[in-house]
């Protein structure tokens, strides 16, 4: 491979304005390993930086805005996942599980998707966190820096209300949990519309925004695949153990079913969400040249 | 955007080796290249090169000429060569201050 091929990396804006030039330079340059890793990092750079990418389009647009919903499903898919974890507690159930095929088969499905769809949101997100990190500390943008703080603020607020909680007492009592849960709900609500508004805030160009395009999709085929394991978990167990569902076994001493179809409730709304959102951002086409930054 | 020397990052020692080298008239990217190995012996690879030549553009510090063929020359504006002035005097006042401890030390 020519070494000028790794020019065809850069974005098309800054291809439009320096490739010719660059070519020239290499040309003349002798070449080594540390030239190819040169350029391959200045693409890295390139792609990362706003002035190339031009005014975002409208797909590219509404790829934010899907990502950003699949963002926001997942962080409710988690949290409806503490409430089937809870649900899942009690030895009785994972008895259940090795007896019955359909039980088993409906948990490790819920497990396998929470996993694929946390790597998926991992990856997806990794390339836009790098750059709204990146403007908010190199670029001096107070106003992303705040909102990044806001998630960490509200974790430590978590941890040493309940730190409180059990100093004070041996046991805490149901009202001091309530109020926990309430607090970790809206802290989990904060924390997704601090991190949502820090994406909508960012220069962010098409190319990083495609980036996430395939992780949000695969995100939101594994939610998927955890709410049918729910579900294919719940019928199981009411065929196999009707009365466990009349337990207190639910999210705050809840009868089970109560909390199950919660649980189920707003799986569905987070999947039927992303879904929506991917549907109606069907992909962002690169920036043109004409876009580019003189 | 002017912006601050410091906000260049990792581009701001070739960013004072590019304005440096400017500052004795226009050049092209090649020329820069080699011009800034002979005067400090810093090897600038392209990718750098045209990373920092980028941002100094942008922030009005130089400015490109027209096109000789596939090379477009740069050269220094009057903001750049302020800033140069300004960077270079930051340095002398560092080498005096470190020139006359060692200076000291070793009395």
């Amino acid at each position: 491979m020519q070494i000028a091929t790794l020019l065809r990396y850069y974005p098309p804006a800054w291809r439009a304005r320096y490739e010719d030039e660059v070519t020239d330079v290499l040309e003349q340059h002798r070449v080594s390993y540390a030239t190819w890793f040169d350029l391959a990092r200045g693409a890295f750079d390139a792609h990362l930086d706003p002035r190339f990418s031009g005014a975002t389009g409208a797909a590219g647009r509404r790829l934010r805005r899907a990502e950003i919903a699949v963002f926001c499903a997942f962080i409710a898919f988690v949290v409806a996942g503490i409430g089937f974890q809870k649900l899942t507690e009690d030895a009785d159930k994972a008895g259940l599980m090795q007896a019955h095929a359909a039980i088993g088969l409906g948990y490790y499905a819920v497990i396998v998707g929470a996993v694929v769809a946390l790597l998926a949101v991992v990856a997806g997100a990794l390339p836009i966190a790098a750059i709204i990190a990146r403007q908010a500390f190199s670029g001096g943008r107070r106003d992303l820096l705040a909102l990044l703080v806001v998630p960490p603020l509200l974790f430590v607020a978590i941890v040493v209300w309940g730190a409180i909680d059990l100093r004070s007492s041996s046991t805490i009592d149901s009202a001091s949990i309530r109020g926990l849960i309430g607090f970790f709900m809206l802290a989990t609500i904060a924390s997704a519309a601090a991190v949502s508004l820090a994406v909508v805030r960012t220069d962010l160009n098409d190319v990083v925004l495609g980036l996430a395009r395939w992780p949000s999709i695969i995100a939101t085929a594994a939610m998927g695949l955890s709410l049918a394991g729910v579900v294919v978990w719940g019928a199981g167990l009411h065929s196999a153990a009707p009365s466990s569902f009349a337990l207190d076994g639910g999210v705050l001493t809840s009868y089970a079913y109560v909390t199950f179809l919660r649980v189920v409730i707003v799986m569905a709304l987070a999947v039927v969400a992303a879904l929506v959102a991917l549907w109606r951002a069907p992909g962002a086409t690169p920036t043109e040249p004409e876009n580019a930054a003189r | 955007m002017p912006g601050s020397f410091n906000d260049l990052g990792r581009f701001s020692g070739p960013g004072l080796l590019i304005l440096s080298s400017l500052a004795d008239g226009p050049k092209h990217g090649y020329a820069i290249m080699i011009d800034v190995q002979e005067f400090s012996g810093t090897k600038m690879e392209p990718g750098t090169l045209y990373g920092a030549l980028t941002r100094l553009e942008q922030r009005g510090w130089i400015e490109p000429l027209p096109p000789e063929e596939r090379r477009r020359p740069y050269r220094l504006t009057g903001a750049g060569e302020a800033v140069l002035r300004q960077q270079l005097e930051s340095m002398n006042q560092i080498v005096q201050t470190g020139q006359q401890r060692l200076a000291a030390a070793g009395a």
